[in-house]
């Protein structure tokens, strides 16, 4: 077993790191103030020095005002920034990070707790009064942060929370770019998550574990949508097929036949790309009555291919 | 022309408000935290309000390219329930320093009572502490003395009258308000309040100096509009633009960028409208045309 505090130190080294380089040397003080001061508000209370209230007050003065001393700007990792992330936190890519939320998260992974010394019930209550009177980028902040903290069977029901939301950048801070969803939401959450994405028009690639974790309730869900957006005349993303091929069922299957026959390039390797994920023999069958888009797929074509880039 | 409307209660508005206010040439609201019509009883509710205006409300604006800001604060005929105000000062340092506060308000005085004298200056204090801007309202019953009696109070606790705009004024304060040095706010009402014709003269007689129009619309009749409307009555009377624009845009950016929270450059370099990032079921939009600019 880990000791207690090593993850969240080891994400904190790494923010710290990320931070300096970026901030005005008044602000990573600032920033490293806050957080120290934070880290030892747990030993400051056991001595009387602070009581609960003030600590409380501390963090949230100090994660409020964190955009005032850290702006806003895209973080834009290195190469080699992003590799240790993924040494962090497998499959965590804080692409679209900004400063505010990095620091924000040194902030959340300074706060102090331990395995059983009753600690967790006072940052849980800690996490809990961030989020109830978060503000839209403090929002977003705080689900950035959720896969890099411990405890994570205790953030679920908050990130389900989040994915109610429709402002589009408190759902993608929850489900792109993060394994927090693939390794922690039962079937139905995540089954809701791939749908809500298509809802609010986000796109589906930057969401870790697509190809995992399709399932035949998944299929069901993406079939009936698709029915629903063509009796409408309306648009369908190609990305929503990618999770219908894995677990596809005879229904499916006629859904992708009449895809593949579309007149958009992109839908008809779409359906390709489905077929050649699904073990029934009705889809190689199908694949083979149309050989150019065999070839695509013997030449490498892959769903990264079709997003625009 | 641009315009501000430094005091409306959007979140009483319907999104045909936020986009005919867009076409009139809105481009940023404050929005100062107040009561629901009916006595809030729980401090839950005024968490979960805070939290609204500070999330929801702010990317609900922002769908129609209008920048949202708000002031928080305890207001005065909630100060009278004194066990529940007593909760809300204790949350309050949890809020003020957020970004996007560009003070606290609205504050003072309903009926004068001591409870609302109580946290009326409880809130001058804390004001004072984190250093950003004070929204007073002024009570509309016995608004001549009540009005006399806010700035009293506010020199009482050292607060400098530039950092205080005074709202809700009439031909019956606002020399008083003027003559002491604090920001005069104007709400523009369709009945009650003052009126347009009647605001057009204040600002013949007084000039724009320190003087900042708003509709204050909220739940009630009043006109989110009042604003835009209110300059083109400015203009008919042959007022020069000038005037025009400070009272209905300069003066609110002075006033109220003193808390460091509300910048021209906030909506000049923004990003146009896109409302095709969210379409379809589960965005402000219904089904309607997605607006791009």
């Amino acid at each position: 077993m880990h000791p207690p505090h090593s993850h969240h130190s080891q994400a904190s080294a790494f923010l710290s790191n990320v931070l300096q380089a970026r901030l005005s040397d008044e602000a990573w003080q600032w920033c490293k103030q806050q957080a120290d001061n934070i880290a030892q508000s747990d030993e400051q209370s056991d001595v009387h020095t602070i009581s609960h209230k003030q600590q409380q007050r501390q963090l949230h003065i100090a994660f409020s005002s964190a955009v005032r001393y850290c702006g806003k700007n895209a973080l834009r990792l290195n190469a080699d920034e992003l590799a240790a992330a993924h040494e962090l936190c497998p499959h965590w890519q804080p692409l679209h990070w900004t400063t505010d939320i990095a620091a924000r998260t040194l902030l959340i992974v300074n706060i102090p707790h331990d395995d059983g010394g009753g600690g967790d019930k006072a940052y849980q209550q800690s996490l809990d009064a961030l989020f109830q009177s978060a503000d839209l980028n403090e929002s977003i902040a705080l689900y950035s942060c959720l896969p890099l903290l411990l405890m994570a069977h205790s953030h679920v029901q908050r990130a389900g929370e989040g994915l109610r939301s429709n402002v589009q950048a408190i759902f993608t801070a929850i489900a792109h770019n993060s394994p927090f969803p693939q390794l922690h939401f039962a079937e139905n959450n995540w089954n809701q998550m791939i749908l809500k994405a298509l809802f609010i028009d986000v796109p589906l690639y930057p969401i870790v574990g697509l190809d995992d974790r399709a399932n035949p309730a998944l299929t069901r869900m993406l079939c009936d949508y698709a029915h629903e957006r063509w009796a409408a005349s309306r648009a369908i993303n190609p990305e929503l097929w990618r999770c219908v091929g894995y677990c596809a069922d005879q229904q499916a299957l006629t859904d992708l036949e009449k895809l593949i026959q579309s007149e958009n390039l992109i839908e008809q390797q779409a359906a390709a790309l489905a077929l050649q994920s699904s073990s029934l023999a009705g889809a190689q069958k199908i694949l083979k009555q149309h050989p150019h888009r065999l070839r695509e797929l013997h030449d490498g074509l892959q769903w990264s291919s079709l997003i625009p880039r | 022309m641009k315009f501000i409307d430094p005091h409306v209660h959007m979140n009483a508005r319907t999104t045909d408000d936020y986009k005919a206010m867009r076409d009139a040439g809105v481009v940023a609201v404050i929005e100062p935290a107040f009561w629901l019509g009916q006595p809030r009883t729980h401090i839950g509710t005024f968490i979960d309000y805070y939290a609204t205006l500070l999330g929801w409300e702010r990317f609900r604006a922002s769908q129609f390219g209008i920048k949202h800001y708000c002031t928080i604060g305890l207001n005065s005929k909630e100060a009278n329930n004194e066990a529940l105000a007593e909760q809300v000062m204790d949350i309050l340092p949890q809020y003020v320093c957020k970004e996007g506060v560009v003070a606290i308000g609205e504050i003072g005085y309903d009926d004068q009572t001591p409870a609302e004298d109580k946290f009326f200056r409880a809130q001058l204090e804390l004001a004072k502490e984190v250093n950003i801007p004070v929204m007073v309202h002024t009570p509309h019953r016995d608004k001549k003395k009540g009005t006399s009696r806010s700035m009293d109070v506010i020199e009482e606790h050292g607060i400098p009258p530039q950092m205080v705009v005074i709202d809700h004024n009439n031909e019956e304060t606002v020399q008083e308000c003027l003559d002491r040095g604090y920001w005069a706010g104007f709400t523009i009402y369709p009945k009650t309040k003052m009126g347009k014709e009647r605001m057009a003269a204040v600002i013949e007689h007084y000039g724009s100096e320190r003087i900042i129009v708003n509709s204050s619309a909220d739940w009630g009749s009043s006109d989110p509009l009042a604003v835009p409307k209110c300059a083109a009555v400015m203009k008919e009377r042959g007022i020069d633009d000038l005037h025009i624009e400070t009272c209905c845009y300069h003066n609110a950016i002075a006033a109220y960028g003193q808390s460091g929270q509300f910048n021209e450059s906030d909506w000049l370099n923004s990003d146009s409208i896109d409302q095709r990032l969210l379409f379809d079921g589960n965005s402000v939009l219904r089904g309607q045309e997605p607006l791009v600019e």
